[in-house]
């Protein structure tokens, strides 16, 4: 089923392929259906299947696996190397499923009027729409590293093909700061696969079979002694690489790797240029799904293969949220460009993860999960919104515009419910969210010790500078008269109200917004089976 | 029952929003219907009531070992909120019928209002602290969009926007305060907060009395104590009858009503600060308003000033009658708030020449509108405390409180929070007695108007004529000097009434203050006519501009952090990004000799790579075009780079082999 889904789109590839590139909008179609199908799949298939399997088998184990034997080469002396394809989901991965798969429906909706060659848009596009969908499902480190890999082609191109006047800078920047997350990755994984042995494997062939499984590499006994360890390798409990704990270096090294995809302060600069420069279904991906990566990286991952170097290093990642939180906020309130504002407030929002992994704590950490989930849904939003502005005086400036609520009442009625959902009001998703965070991180001293109660005050600093920067905008654009700036009055024509194709996206993200603020337990249930 | 009670809002909300554009009044008076309904329910439910609470929960989210839960809890004084609410709630929307006729955004209006009204019944009938907190941040949100409601002129946009900012400081202080409670006690419960008892094991004894502080301050937000009530003056931009009923009646009484619901759990040192707080704030407010020549901004004052009444008895333990005030100054504030709307409202009407919410330009309007003048009179002179009226009741109990508190705490130092109450009545009556005449009294100041203004029509006299009869003291208390006998006291009272010996002196002075400041007031206003450009002294500055706090957060707060959101940006583009930069540069540039490495892999990369990338272009024929647009050769040197920076990691590799 998950092989199903996420290859679904290779068949409607060759389709595209083979069609003339001028095929007006069969491309578009046929990328519509590829990503309703996924989604269909994704509720109708994977979701059902995933509640009958929770409900009649041991629940503390992951679904729909499929595992298959791929790469495998005899190394001599050394033993045998393994490489699985190895697929399956728990609940974490479910929920970033499901989130990728509405994401990815929106925005190619709101790519419909992509004119610059539409057919290599939606390759590339359904190409990411693949890797992503294999990042969230994958279980062998080999293929996750692929797929984390594949997403990096089709996101250059998309940014430095189809962007802004300064494309090419940003999709280069975005292509090398995450190169140098993969090559620590990289390193790691390599690392690993010398450490960790297949129990199964090994005893079929009589000799040591290294291996990519993640499973294998995150069992423990009760007492926190690792498995398959390869007793005196570099990533056992008693491994040095240059000295230090190879264990410690390995997390960090990985820590760097998804803090750049988060992205956390202070190596989140590719963002802004990034989702400044990307055309707007392509900003959606990138904020909607993309950046989870690196949450969810973190947590399957750092936290999954290296408990005791999170337990270890809790305070300083606590300390990198605290800072993405803040740092983020105040620099989204200088900026003049209404989206380079929403990619900082991305900084901003995302700096609440990396607090409520810190926190160690059950309901930090679903909170953070569940914060990724919010974040994909508004951060959307929010995105759609500026390409609604920018697609019709193509300026994103927020001083050039004023009374934009007498001119476009129903887009102001939806830019306040975006604006008020990502500032955290209660009754949109993302107040729940941040509220399980905000719990986690203030209880976190009192129980498993991640991180002080200091911390967790001065991150609600950041609910209060989210509140400045967007009321101030919302005041800036949308209160006083229209027809008080010369620019704005200039574009009277140009700027009509939402169309057709922008209520099918906004309406049911608003809808969706506000369902799980209300009834946050159908996702945050879903976050703790399995695993 | 307490579900529909909440929900009808809500219900109300959507059914305008889908029809409302259709009726000429936009579904105002659908709305009025539906809240007509809703007090039949409420006041229905509160007859229901016997000793036991109606209480009802169930679970909202549960992760790990943490539940969540929503419900509701109905006692006496959630009952009696109820039909206040909606009671109230009703009043003002018939009376906005008249007074917002012929709005251009009229349906929005009544749907912000039905927002308000039930986040506002949230807020009361919620039982455990968390989901108070939704409904009280709901609250600032309907309070944000209404008095930001004519979004177009300036100052209510940037009035709505502080209010919500303040408001959310405080909410962050409670939020902070539920989370402590939630330590603490182990209990989010209002319900069970009486009985729960604190526990250290989670946290130090030093955050018992944090918590109760921290509680404290999403009060301090909502009802405008010191110090941040800086907001609700502002608030005044929104319609009239907004301002009577949020920024007055209803939802600025919510952290008083919080306040007293949570002050179990309080220490005596939280009840100090509480009871400090609350005098300063009352003191503060009413010099101010003795001084303001808005007509609203007067009001606004006084309705701090009151606030901090309310706040000073919790923090005196007159926890039954600074209950009892809030009930009876939400009538004859809302009275006053509306009469001061019918007055604008006729002012507006009879032409545009001068401003009509300047007490300045008014004026002698008891002969053009006496019954406005009639039912304005009653509230007026409650708020100012005489006998015979329902504010004298309230405000005595609370200062009664307040000299008990002062004679058991012994020290000079606690007599001044009654002190600086007594000082406040006499202020209060001042200010009622400036209002009063400058707006009734004496001749109209504003001769372009003469002649042109009529009396409020009956649809706003009605609701303002229902709420002066409820500032008398008859529909309270059988006893007109003694509110601790009436039937709010008895039905609410938790604890045995005092019988202080105290009652009869303190209710003699400030009967007396309150005349004197009448008086005071009519001798100095009696005959005002055109002399009000009195030179601006020190004091009168201050007054008005209310020790200039405003100025005072400017330059603290407001400035530093736009100072320091300038920094951080150019901090960001210039230092953390200029570092990424600064390597791309160094590492490419081809007159820097240590780059050397960078050109040679970057020789075999525009061979190999390059071939490849060009290969993968073709087949996608366009994209081949754009990519000979890009800038090539940058990207072949951040390829090269890339190939350098994995080789040297191949060598560290190494390191992590294992020794045979």
């Amino acid at each position: 089923m998950l092989s199903f889904l996420i290859f679904l789109p290779i068949p409607i590839m060759l389709v595209m392929a083979l069609l003339p590139g001028k095929a007006n909008g069969l491309h578009r179609w046929l990328a519509l259906g590829a990503v309703v199908g996924q989604l269909m799949l994704v509720l109708g298939g994977v979701m059902l299947s995933f509640w009958t399997e929770s409900l009649f088998s041991d629940p503390n184990h992951f679904f729909l696996v499929e595992k298959y034997d791929w790469i495998q080469a005899d190394m001599g002396s050394f033993g045998r190397l393994h490489i699985d394809y190895h697929l399956g989901i728990d609940g974490m991965a479910l929920v970033l499923v499901l989130l990728t798969a509405l994401v990815n429906v929106f925005a190619v909706i709101s790519s419909w009027n992509i004119k610059q060659n539409p057919r290599a848009y939606f390759m590339l596009f359904l190409l990411l729409d693949l890797s992503l969908f294999g990042v969230f499902c994958a279980l062998d480190f080999f293929l996750f590293y692929l797929f984390f890999e594949l997403m990096l082609l089709p996101m250059f191109f998309l940014i430095g093909l189809w962007g802004g006047a300064r494309r090419e800078y940003a999709a280069i920047k975005f292509f090398i700061y995450t190169l140098l997350g993969s090559v620590f990755m990289l390193l790691v994984m390599i690392g690993l696969s010398l450490s960790f042995l297949d129990p199964v494997a090994s005893e079929a062939f009589g000799k040591s079979v290294h291996t990519f499984n993640m499973r294998h590499m995150w069992e423990m006994t009760e007492n926190g002694i690792l498995v398959n360890v390869v007793s005196g390798s570099v990533f056992s409990m008693e491994g040095t690489v240059l000295g230090q704990n190879g264990r410690m270096v390995a997390f960090v090294l990985l820590f760097i790797a998804f803090a750049i995809k988060i992205p956390a302060v202070p190596v989140h600069t590719w963002l802004p240029d990034a989702h400044v420069e990307a055309p707007t279904p392509i900003s959606v991906v990138l904020a909607g799904v993309l950046l989870k990566v690196g949450g969810y990286g973190l947590i399957r991952i750092c936290y999954g293969i290296f408990p005791e170097a999170m337990v270890h290093f809790s305070w300083w990642i606590g300390l990198v949220g605290l800072v993405s939180v803040i740092y983020g906020a105040l620099v989204a309130m200088a900026q003049t460009d209404l989206k380079a504002l929403v990619a900082y407030s991305s900084v901003s929002h995302m700096g609440y993860v990396l607090l409520g992994i810190a926190s160690l704590e059950v309901i930090g950490i679903h909170g953070a999960i569940f914060q990724l989930f919010t974040h994909g849904l508004i951060s959307s939003m929010l995105f759609l919104i500026v390409g609604v502005l920018y697609d019709r005086v193509h300026d994103r400036q927020i001083a050039n515009f004023r009374g934009l609520w007498s001119k476009m009442p129903r887009y102001s009625f939806f830019v306040l419910i975006a604006f008020f959902a990502s500032l955290g009001l209660p009754g949109f998703c993302a107040f729940v969210s941040e509220l399980m965070v905000f719990m986690g991180a203030f209880t976190s001293e009192s129980y498993s010790g991640g991180i002080p109660r200091w911390m967790a005050m001065a991150a609600t600093l950041g609910i209060l500078l989210g509140a400045v920067y967007y009321l101030r905008t919302y005041r800036r654009m949308f209160f006083g008269r229209f027809d008080e700036l010369e620019v704005s009055a200039s574009w009277s024509e140009k700027l009509t109200d939402l169309n057709t194709r922008e209520y099918l996206l906004l309406v049911p993200l608003a809808i969706l917004i506000v369902l799980f603020g209300l009834f946050p337990s159908l996702i945050v249930d879903l976050i703790g089976v399995g695993r | 029952m307490p579900l529909i009670i909440g929900l009808l809002p809500f219900l109300l909300l959507g059914v305008i929003a889908v029809v409302g554009k259709n009726f000429a009044d936009k579904g105002g008076k659908l709305a009025i219907g539906g809240l007509a309904l809703g007090v039949m329910l409420s006041s229905y439910q509160f007859t229901l009531l016997g000793e036991q609470a109606l209480i009802w929960e169930t679970s909202w989210l549960e992760v790990g070992e943490i539940n969540l839960t929503v419900g509701w809890q109905v006692d006496t004084l959630t009952g009696l909120m109820c039909v206040l609410i909606y009671g109230i709630s009703l009043l003002v929307f018939v009376f906005s019928l008249a007074y917002m006729k012929g709005d251009p955004y009229l349906v929005r209006y009544w749907m912000y209002l039905c927002l308000f009204v039930g986040a506002m019944l949230g807020i009361v009938l919620s039982n455990n602290l968390l989901q108070v907190f939704v409904f009280w941040e709901l609250v600032g949100f309907s309070s944000y969009l209404l008095i930001g409601f004519w979004f177009e002129k300036d100052a209510p946009a940037r009035a709505s926007q502080q209010a919500f900012l303040v408001n959310r400081v405080g909410d962050i202080g409670f939020l902070l305060g539920i989370f402590a409670t939630w330590l603490l006690f182990g209990e989010l419960n209002i319900s069970e907060l009486g009985s729960a008892k604190a526990s250290f094991d989670r946290m130090s004894e030093a955050w018992l009395p944090a918590c109760g502080v921290l509680l404290f301050l999403g009060c301090i937000g909502k009802s405008a104590q010191f110090p941040l009530q800086l907001w609700l003056p502002d608030a005044m931009e929104g319609p009239t009858p907004v301002s009577s009923l949020i920024h007055a009646a209803t939802m600025v009484a919510a952290g008083v009503y919080l306040l007293a619901r949570i002050s179990v759990i309080m220490t005596t040192e939280v009840l100090t600060v509480v009871a400090v707080v609350g005098t300063l704030t009352a003191f503060m407010a009413a010099i101010a308003a003795t001084v303001q020549w808005d007509i609203k901004r007067v009001l606004a004052y006084s309705t701090i000033s009151q606030l901090g009444y309310m706040v000073m008895g919790i923090g005196v333990g007159a926890y039954e009658m600074a209950l009892f005030h809030l009930f009876t100054h939400a009538f004859f504030k809302c009275a006053l708030f509306l009469a001061a709307g019918a007055v604008i409202h006729q002012l507006h009407a009879a032409g545009h020449e001068a401003d009509p919410q300047d007490l300045r330009n008014m004026g002698g309007l008891r002969q053009s509108m006496s019954r406005t003048f009639a039912c304005y009179l009653p509230p007026a002179l409650a708020l100012a405390g005489l006998p015979l009226l329902s504010g004298f009741l309230s405000k005595d109990g609370i200062l009664l409180g307040a000299v008990d508190w002062a004679e058991a705490n012994g020290g000079m130092l606690a007599w001044l929070v009654p002190m600086a109450g007594f000082i406040t009545a006499g202020l209060t009556a001042y200010y009622v007695g400036r209002h009063a005449w400058l707006i009734f009294g004496g001749k109209l100041r504003t001769p372009a108007w003469a002649g042109k203004i009529s009396d409020a029509p009956i649809i706003m006299l009605g609701p303002i004529f229902i709420l002066a009869v409820f500032s008398l003291w008859l529909p309270w208390s059988w006893n007109p000097l003694d509110g601790s006998s009436g039937w709010f006291i008895e039905l609410i009272g938790l604890s045995e009434p005092a019988h202080s010996d105290n009652h009869w002196w303190v209710g003699g002075v400030s009967v007396l203050l309150s005349l004197g400041g009448i008086a005071w007031a009519s001798l100095r206003f009696r005959q005002a006519a055109q002399k009000f450009d009195a030179p601006q002294n020190g004091f009168r500055q201050l007054a008005f501009t209310h020790f200039f706090q405003k100025e005072m957060y400017q330059y603290a707060f407001v400035k530093p952090v736009l100072w320091v959101k300038e920094i951080l940006a150019w901090f960001d583009r210039r230092i953390v990004d200029g570092v990424v930069n600064g390597i791309a540069f160094i590492t490419v540039n081809k007159h820097w000799p240590y780059s050397s490495l960078s050109l040679v892999a970057a020789r075999f990369d525009a061979v190999v790579i390059d071939g490849v990338v060009n290969g993968i272009a073709k087949s996608a024929a366009s994209m081949g075009r754009r990519l000979r647009h890009m800038q090539s050769g940058y990207l072949q040197a951040y390829l090269g780079i890339a190939i350098f920076v994995l080789l040297i990691i191949m060598l560290i590799f190494n390191l992590f082999l294992p020794n045979p």
